[in-house]
C-alpha cells in the first residue's frame, strides 16, 4: 500500500547484504556462468558537530533523489501507558510545524512527481521522501523543519489518532490471522519493552495527548539521534553546502538521550498460550524463540537458516509441511534481528482438516534434521543465490539503497554494515548453520501459541 | 492484475519538471520560513523495447536496462480469467499454477518439488497467475542466470505434466486458500462488487475461482484449457533489465523456435469471450437499484469495508486517459479526494482509495475503503458525494496539475526495476495497447483537460448506475443507512454464493 504514508514496518526486513566494502568488486561464481560484479554501496559518512549523521551515496542513473531521515527511536521507547505512541507520532510528522502546514510534506512530493513514506519499526522510525533531484534541497530544508519545530493543534492530533485507531483495526482485528503476530511479540518477550505491540491498543492511544506529543519531540527528535540519508542524482559538494545550511545550526541539547537498557533474560522454561477467538478458518500455530541481535556474528548463519526453512517453495518446512503432507496451509520461518536482541518464529496455519499437534511434531522435526543430517552444498549455494537476488531487488532504485544504509545504521550503529553482511553470508558453511539451528532453536526454550476458533472443542487428538 | 498503473513516460515527465519550474517562484533562503527554490531537473526516458516475431506467431519483446544485474523474464498470454468456462470460475488462473507443479519434456521428467528446487537454485520463485485479459509465467534471477531461467521457462510451458495427483494436490490447498479469504472483508467486498457490476458476465466472477468452482476442476478441465490456450501465436514473451536485446532474441530462438502450435486454430478465434461480454447489456439501471445498498452481513467482522463501483464500457485510448485521470483524482495516491475526505479530514480509515479495473470488455471503478463497522454509512455516503462531486464540478486546473505529476512521478518510479519494466509491458499488452514504448499513453493523460475530464464524467458517472456494497458487522451500521434513505437488501455471509449471479446460496442444491 504504497499510497498511504505512515505505516507501521511490523519488523524489518532482512537485513542488508551487499560485498564488502574493502574489495572493490566480489565475483560471485556460484556456477559455470559469468559471474555477477557486485559493486558494494560506495557511500560518504560526515558527522556534524551537532551530532547528526549524513550518509549519501551518488548515483545519476535516474533524475530523482532520496531523502530519509531515520531517527533511533521506536516502539520500545513508547511511554509507559502509552503503548503504540513511538507510531503515533510519527503519523504526526506530517501536521504542522512553524512553516508548514499540515500535509505540506504531500505537496512537496507527491504534488510534484514524488512520493513519501514513513514507518516506525521497534528499533526506530524513518521518514522516507523521493523527489525528482531539483527537489533535493527543498527537501533538506523541510525535513530540517520538522525535526525542529513541529508543531501540532488538537483537532489534527484527535482525527490522526482515530486513524491509527483504524490502522489498528485494519491490520489487526480484521484480517483472519490479524492477531496471531500481534499476540506473539507480546507472548514472546518476558522483560524486554519488545513485548509491547508497536501499533499500541485502542486504550493506550486514546490515553495519548498533546503533552506527550510535546515532550517525545523535544527527547528524542534531535540531530544526535538522528541519520539523515541521501541517495541519487546529486552534487556532492553541493549537497554539503545544503546540509550545512540547513541542518548545521540546530543546536544539539544537553540533555542525554534516554535509552533502553533492560535486556531479555534468557528463557528458563518452555511456555505455552492458546486464544481462541471468532474469525479463525483454520487453526494455527506460532512457536518463538529468543535469538542473536543484529550484527551478531550468528546473524548471517541464522539468515541462511531462515532460507533453508522457508525460503520458497523448495524450502524444507514448506515441501515437509505443505507438499508431501498436507499438514499446513501455508507455513513461514523469520528470522527478526533487532537491535537489542533477535527472534525466530515460526508461524503455520492448519490444512482443513488438519491436527495443529501433528503438525507441530512435523515442524519441529524438520528443525531437528537441519541441525542433524547433512546439508547438501547445492541447498547452502540455493540459500545464498536467493538471498543475493532478493538484495539485488531490495537496492534497484534509489530508495532501497538509502534504506540500505539507514537500517544498517539504525540496527547496529555502523552504515558500513550494509557492505559486511554479504561477505559474512558466503563464509556460512553447514556446520555453522548447524550449530545456532542447535544452540537458537534446539537448545532454546519455546514459545508456543494455538490460536483456534473460539467455541471449537479441543480434539481429542490434540489434547496433551 | 487486477490495479493497472497508468504508464506514463517522457513527454509529460518533462513539461511536469519543468513545470514545477515554472510555478514555484524561488524564495530567499532564509530563516524566515521561505521554501527553497527548486531546480529542474534532468530528463530521462524510459528503456525502449525492442520487439521481434518468429515464425511461429510468438511475439519477444525485450526492454533493456543495463547495470542492474537483475532480468524478469515473463511470458504471458493475451487471455485471462475472462475466458473462464460457465462454472469454472478460477480455471485461467488454477491452470496457470498447475503449469509449474510438474513437467515431462524429451529429456527427462521433473516433479514439483524439482522444478521450485531448480527455480530457487537460480534465485527466483516461478510466479504463475491469471489476471483478468491476461495469464502469466515469470521468474526474476541476476543477469548470470537469464539462459537457465529461460531454459526453465520453457520446459513448464511446453512441457507441463498435469499429473493426477499433484492437481488434486493443488485443488485442495485453493479450496482452503480461498476458505480463509472468506473471512476477510476487503476480499469479500471486491468480488461482490464485481458481480454487482458485472453479473453474469466474463469479468463477474472471482478469478481465483471459488471453493465450489474449484472443487470441480479436474486434469482433463486444466488440459482442455491449457491445449487451447497456450500456444506461442497467442503469446508474447518479454525480457526485462540487465540484457541485450540480441542476446535475449537469440536465447528465446533457441527456447522457443521450434515450438509450433498444438491446434491448428486461428488466432483471432481464441478470443470470442472478449467482444461478446463487451457486447453484454448491463443489468438496467434503476434508481431503485441505486438506492439499494448490498449488505454482506459479518457479524465478527473487526472492521468493515465499504466499496462503490460503477462500470465503464470498453472506449478507445481517449476514454482510458480520461479514465484514468479521472480515478487518480478520485483515489489516487495519498492527497486524492476519498484519501482527504476520509482518512484526512474524518479520521475513518487508514486508507481510502479508488481503483480502475480497466479491462479489454467492460471495465469498472471502484471507490473502497475500511472504517470501523459504526462508521460504515457516513464513508458510503463521503463517497457517493465525491464519485459525483467529479461530474457537476470542475477539477480545478491546480489540483489537476499535481494528480498529473503524481501519477506521472509513479509510473517513472516503477520504471526504474526489472520487475516494474515488466509490469509496465503487461499492462499494456493486457489492455490490448500496441507496445510502442512505455511512454507512449502519457502524452495522452498530460492532454485531458479539466473540462474534457468533467463531460467524461458526466457521460460515466451516472447516480443511478452506481452499486454499493458493504462488508461488515451489519447491526451496527444499517440503522445509518435507513436514516440516509437507503434500501438495503442483506445476505448473510453463510449464505453467500459468488457463484450465483444473484449472489445468494440456493439452500438444499
Amino acid at each position: 500500500m504504497a499510497l498511504i504514508h505512515a505505516e507501521p514496518m511490523p519488523a524489518l526486513p532482512p537485513l542488508p547484504r551487499i560485498a564488502l566494502a574493502l574489495l572493490a568488486v566480489l565475483p560471485l561464481a556460484l556456477a559455470a556462468e559469468m559471474p555477477l560484479q557486485l559493486t558494494p554501496l560506495d557511500y560518504r559518512e560526515r558527522l556534524l558537530a551537532n551530532g547528526l549523521t549524513v550518509l549519501s551515496l551518488e548515483d545519476h542513473r535516474s533524475p530523482t533523489v532520496a531523502v530519509q531521515v531515520w531517527y533511533r527511536v521506536g516502539a520500545k521507547d513508547d511511554p509507559p501507558g502509552r503503548s503504540g505512541f513511538a507510531h503515533l507520532f510519527e503519523h504526526l510528522m506530517f501536521k504542522r510545524t512553524r512553516h508548514l502546514a499540515a500535509e505540506q510534506f504531500d505537496r512537496l512530493t507527491e504534488d510534484v512527481g514524488g512520493e513519501n513514506n514513513a514507518g516506525t519499526s521497534d528499533d526506530g522510525t524513518q521518514y522516507l521522501d523521493t523527489v525528482p533531484s531539483g527537489h533535493l534541497e527543498r527537501l533538506l530544508w523541510a525535513e530540517a523543519e520538522r525535526l525542529q519545530h513541529l508543531e501540532v493543534d488538537a483537532d489534527s492530533f484527535r482525527s490522526e489518532r482515530a486513524v491509527v485507531q483504524e490502522e489498528f483495526r485494519q491490520t489487526v482485528l480484521t484480517p483472519p490471522y490479524g492477531r496471531l503476530e500481534h499476540l506473539l511479540q507480546q507472548l514472546s518477550w518476558q522483560r524486554h519493552p519488545y513485548r509491547r505491540p508497536t501499533i499500541g491498543s485502542i486504550e493506550d492511544l486514546d490515553a495519548a495527548g498533546l503533552a506527550d506529543v510535546r515532550s517525545f519531540h523535544t527527547t528524542y527528535y534531535r540531530p544526535d539521534n538522528a541519520a539523515l540519508v541521501v541517495s541519487g542524482d546529486f552534487d556532492p559538494a553541493q549537497l554539503d553546502r545544503w546540509v550545512d545550511r540547513h541542518f548545521g545550526a540546530i543546536p544539539r541539547p544537553a540533555t542525554v538521550i534516554p535509552r533502553v537498557t533492560v535486556t531479555e533474560p534468557p528463557r528458563t522454561e518452555d511456555r505455552r498460550s492458546t486464544v481462541r477467538l471468532p474469525q479463525v478458518p483454520l487453526p494455527a500455530l506460532a512457536i518463538s524463540w529468543l535469538a542473536p541481535p543484529a550484527g551478531s556474528p550468528d546473524a548471517a548463519a541464522l539468515r541462511i537458516a531462515e532460507m533453508l526453512l522457508s525460503g520458497g517453495r523448495s524450502s524444507r518446512l514448506h515441501q515437509t509441511l505443505v507438499e508431501r503432507q498436507p499438514l499446513a496451509q501455508e507455513v513461514s520461518f523469520r528470522y527478526d534481528a533487532l537491535a537489542d536482541g533477535g527472534l525466530c518464529s515460526l508461524v503455520a496455519v492448519v490444512a482443513g482438516g488438519g491436527s495443529l499437534a501433528r503438525l507441530e511434531r512435523a515442524a519441529l522435526a524438520a528443525l531437528r534434521r537441519l541441525a542433524d543430517a547433512p546439508i547438501a552444498a547445492a541447498e547452502i549455494d540455493k540459500a545464498r543465490t536467493l538471498l543475493l537476488t532478493e538484495q539485488l531487488k531490495a537496492r534497484e532504485t534509489v530508495d532501497g539503497r538509502a534504506t540500505a544504509l539507514g537500517e544498517a545504521w539504525l540496527l547496529t550503529g555502523r552504515a558500513g554494515h550494509a557492505n559486511d553482511e554479504l561477505p559474512a553470508l558466503l563464509a556460512v558453511t553447514a556446520a555453522d548453520v548447524q550449530r545456532v539451528v542447535r544452540e537458537v532453536l534446539l537448545q532454546g526454550h519455546r514459545t508456543t501459541l494455538e490460536y483456534r476458533r473460539a467455541g471449537s472443542e479441543v480434539p481429542r487428538k490434540d489434547r496433551r | 492484475m487486477n490495479s493497472r498503473p497508468a504508464l506514463l513516460g517522457l513527454i509529460a515527465a518533462l513539461a511536469l519538471f519543468a513545470g514545477c519550474q515554472r510555478h514555484q517562484a524561488p524564495a530567499a533562503i532564509a530563516d524566515d520560513g521561505s521554501l527553497p527554490p527548486v531546480a529542474a531537473s534532468p530528463a530521462w526516458a524510459p528503456p525502449v523495447p525492442v520487439e521481434t516475431t518468429f515464425a511461429n506467431g510468438l511475439r519477444v519483446i525485450v526492454v533493456p536496462s543495463p547495470g542492474r544485474s537483475l532480468v524478469a523474464i515473463d511470458w504471458l498470454l493475451a487471455s485471462g480469467s475472462e475466458i473462464d468456462p460457465p462454472g469454472q470460475a478460477g480455471l485461467a488462473d488454477f491452470t496457470a499454477t498447475a503449469l509449474t507443479l510438474g513437467s515431462r519434456a524429451p529429456g527427462g521428467a521433473r516433479t514439483a518439488a524439482q522444478l521450485a528446487d531448480a527455480a530457487e537454485a537460480l534465485g527466483g520463485t516461478l510466479r504463475a497467475g491469471a489476471g483478468w485479459d491476461a495469464s502469466r509465467i515469470g521468474i526474476t534471477v541476476t543477469a548470470p542466470k537469464l539462459a537457465a531461467a529461460l531454459e526453465l521457462l520453457a520446459e513448464v510451458l511446453r512441457y507441463p505434466a498435469f499429473a493426477a495427483d499433484d492437481i488434486a494436490r493443488l485443488r485442495v490447498q485453493t479450496v482452503d486458500s480461498l476458505r480463509l479469504r472468506m473471512t476477510d472483508p476487503a476480499d469479500i467486498a471486491a468480488w461482490v462488487a464485481a458481480r454487482r457490476l458485472h453479473g453474469a458476465g466474463a469479468y463477474g466472477h472471482p478469478a481465483s475461482g471459488t471453493a465450489a468452482s474449484v472443487s470441480r476442476f479436474t486434469v482433463a478441465s486444466v488440459r482442455a484449457l491449457q491445449a487451447r490456450h497456450y500456444r506461442p501465436d497467442n503469446s508474447v514473451l518479454v525480457l526485462t533489465g540487465d540484457l541485450a536485446p540480441d542476446t535475449g532474441i537469440a536465447l528465446a530462438a533457441q527456447l522457443f523456435g521450434d515450438w509450433l502450435p498444438s491446434t491448428p486454430i486461428p488466432t483471432a478465434a481464441l478470443r470470442p469471450a472478449i467482444p461478446a461480454a463487451t457486447a453484454e447489456p448491463q443489468p438496467a439501471p434503476s434508481s431503485a437499484d441505486a438506492e439499494e445498498v448490498l449488505v454482506i452481513d459479518q457479524p465478527d467482522a473487526g472492521q468493515a469495508t465499504v466499496m462503490l463501483g460503477t462500470a465503464l464500457p470498453p472506449g478507445d485510448a481517449r476514454a482510458r486517459d480520461r479514465a484514468q485521470l479521472l480515478t487518480a483524482v478520485l483515489g489516487g495516491g495519498y492527497s486524492s479526494r476519498l484519501n482527504q475526505e476520509i482518512r484526512i479530514r474524518r479520521g475513518l480509515s487508514y486508507g481510502a482509495r479508488a481503483e480502475l479495473d480497466l479491462h479489454r470488455g467492460m471495465s469498472a471503478l471502484y471507490a473502497s475503503a475500511q472504517t470501523k463497522n459504526a462508521a460504515a454509512a457516513e464513508v458510503l455516503a463521503v463517497m457517493r458525494q465525491e464519485l459525483l462531486r467529479l461530474s457537476t464540478e470542475t477539477v480545478p486546473e491546480a489540483e489537476l496539475s499535481t494528480r498529473k505529476a503524481a501519477l506521472a512521478g509513479r509510473t517513472l518510479r516503477a520504471l526504474q526495476t526489472a520487475d516494474g519494466l515488466a509490469d509496465a509491458v503487461a499492462t499494456q499488452l493486457a489492455e490490448g495497447s500496441a507496445v510502442s514504448g512505455l511512454s507512449a499513453p502519457l502524452a495522452g493523460i498530460e492532454a485531458v483537460t479539466a473540462m474534457a475530464l468533467r463531460q467524461y464524467a458526466q457521460q460515466q458517472l451516472i447516480p443511478s448506475a452506481l452499486r454499493a456494497v458493504i462488508v461488515g458487522d451489519a447491526r451496527a451500521f444499517e440503522d445509518a443507512l435507513r436514516r440516509q434513505g437507503m434500501t438495503i437488501r442483506t445476505i448473510r455471509l453463510t449464505q453467500l454464493d459468488l457463484d450465483a449471479a444473484d449472489l445468494r446460496s440456493t439452500p438444499a442444491r
